[in-house]
């Protein structure tokens, strides 16, 4: 009995980091109110997530087991200061947004947790490819909820660019006085993340019932046919 | 110079302070009746919590 | 006196780490099912957060700042936090073997907490001195133990409740959370 490997866009869901294992919430959290800070966000998780995994990975065969975690996460703190460097110097506007969220990607549960899980157990390349997957895994949550929570809070979406501060795009389509500025506090939040969680819980749940009905379809026909053939 | 040497200090420092910590913390045996508490924390999902179960296979 | 009042109050029910600055969440989801575990974490952090906190401003103030090296501040303070939370192991599993067996477990999964980094660079970012760090300090860990506290309660309800499928754990937690943070949001008039 063969199982459907997920295609990509279904394991996006089905085993994004952050709704299905609620990894690396306090982030998205705090720095989805609008969509410069969410690039950002994503990029700076995305390519600490990479290089951590390609270090890690390199020197798995020479940390003891014991010290392990302690290693990868100095590595990663190491990183991070890198990251909060460069964007302090070249991106003032978002190290002025984003905060002390930049230094608390160190103890982001994804990234201590891809390390743990899978780089230090696979080679290189293996690494690389699922530091792709959890990096769009995060992009595509923090880009939904920030997507929702600009448009309702403030009646639009604007982009800027980070390096030059040009303005990118800046959308307005609903009026000054109907925007719902709740969603800009942490309240919105808190309910937009729990109603889009609850949104691809029940996707997964449905998707898992599918699969246990075909397993059970396919037994009862595997059943029939040695039945037959006695 | 003297920046080179107070990184290597610092940083050594700790280090060794934190190996030598966890060395005298894994030789320590947990008092009785501690036994359940490894087995009672079913995991929450945090896989770099030293307590996750997932730890307690890949050791050696 | 009134500033450090002012402080403790803005910590505790205000700017709340929690419902306010999102830190400490997978703890929140993770270990507040019910109401013994939730004190347990509480207490466990209130130690940690005060002991690792003190000790970073230690170190920053006469390591770090002297030899000119203020940029490894993240670095060291993660070590520094690390290497407490394995001496307070160490310390209760010798000395305390009581509260060993009711906080012990939290222990390892306070390395990673976000809200212990979060107070000791936020000391350092504010320019705190001794007074206003300690109570910083013992503020946030207060307010994380009342929320967690209060959130556990709520949760045990929640648990014997029969809501949609897909709402059933962390999403209906999470919405709930959001109505406490409304709830909470109402204080701010305090000072």
């Amino acid at each position: 009995m063969e199982e459907k490997k997920p295609s990509f866009l279904q394991s996006l869901i089905l085993e994004n980091p952050v709704f299905s294992l609620y990894l690396g919430i306090c982030s998205i959290l705090g720095v989805s109110t609008s969509l410069d800070n969410a690039v950002g966000m994503a990029a700076l998780v995305f390519l600490v997530l990479l290089f951590s995994n390609i270090v890690v990975s390199l020197i798995r065969k020479i940390t003891p087991g014991e010290i392990r975690i302690p290693v990868y996460i100095v590595i990663i703190a190491t990183l991070v200061s890198v990251a909060e460097m460069f964007i302090k110097a070249y991106m003032p506007s978002l190290y002025a947004s984003m905060g002390s969220f930049i230094s608390l990607v160190v103890v982001n549960c994804i990234i201590l947790g891809r390390a743990e899980a899978c780089a230090s157990k696979n080679d290189v390349l293996t690494s690389i490819k699922d530091a792709c997957v959890m990096g769009a895994g995060y992009f595509v949550a923090i880009f939904t909820i920030s997507v929702i929570r600009q448009f309702l809070s403030t009646g639009g979406w604007s982009f800027a660019n980070p390096l030059t501060l040009k303005t990118i795009f800046d959308i307005k389509i609903i009026p000054e006085q109907f925007t719902i500025g709740l969603f800009g506090k942490p309240v919105g939040a808190f309910v937009t993340f729990g109603l889009l969680a609850a949104l691809f819980a029940g996707y997964k749940q449905n998707h898992e019932a599918k699969l246990a009905q075909a397993a059970k379809e396919a037994k009862a026909a595997a059943a029939a046919a040695a039945k037959e053939a006695k | 110079m003297r920046q080179v040497l107070g990184l290597l200090g610092v940083l050594g420092t700790l280090g060794s302070l934190y190996a030598v910590l966890y060395y005298f913390n894994k030789k320590t045996p947990e008092p009785e009746g501690c036994e359940e508490i490894q087995n009672s924390c079913s995991g929450c999902g945090i896989t770099s919590c030293g307590r996750h179960p997932s730890h307690m296979s890949t050791e050696e | 006196m009134g500033d450090l009042l002012t402080l403790f109050l803005s910590t505790v029910l205000i700017d709340n780490i929690i419902l306010s600055h999102f830190l400490g969440m997978c703890p929140f989801m993770g270990v507040s099912k019910n109401r013994s575990s939730a004190l347990g974490m509480g207490f466990a952090v209130l130690f940690v957060i005060v002991g690792a906190s003190l000790l970073s401003y230690a170190l920053y103030y006469l390591a770090l700042v002297p030899l000119g090296l203020e940029y490894l501040e993240l670095i060291t303070f993660i070590l520094v936090i690390a290497c407490f939370v394995q001496f307070t192991e160490l310390f209760l599993k010798k000395f305390i073997p009581s509260l060993y067996k009711s906080l012990g477990i939290f222990l390892p999964l306070i390395t990673t907490n976000c809200a212990v980094l979060y107070v000791a660079l936020d000391n350092i970012t504010n320019s705190y001195d001794l007074a206003h760090t300690i109570v910083n300090s013992v503020g946030v860990s207060v307010g994380f133990m009342l929320i967690l506290y209060i959130f556990s309660t709520i949760r045990e309800r929640l648990d014997a409740s029969t809501p949609l499928k897909s709402f059933v754990g962390n999403p209906l937690a999470l919405i709930t959370a959001g109505l406490m943070a409304l709830a909470f949001s109402g204080l701010a008039g305090l000072i």
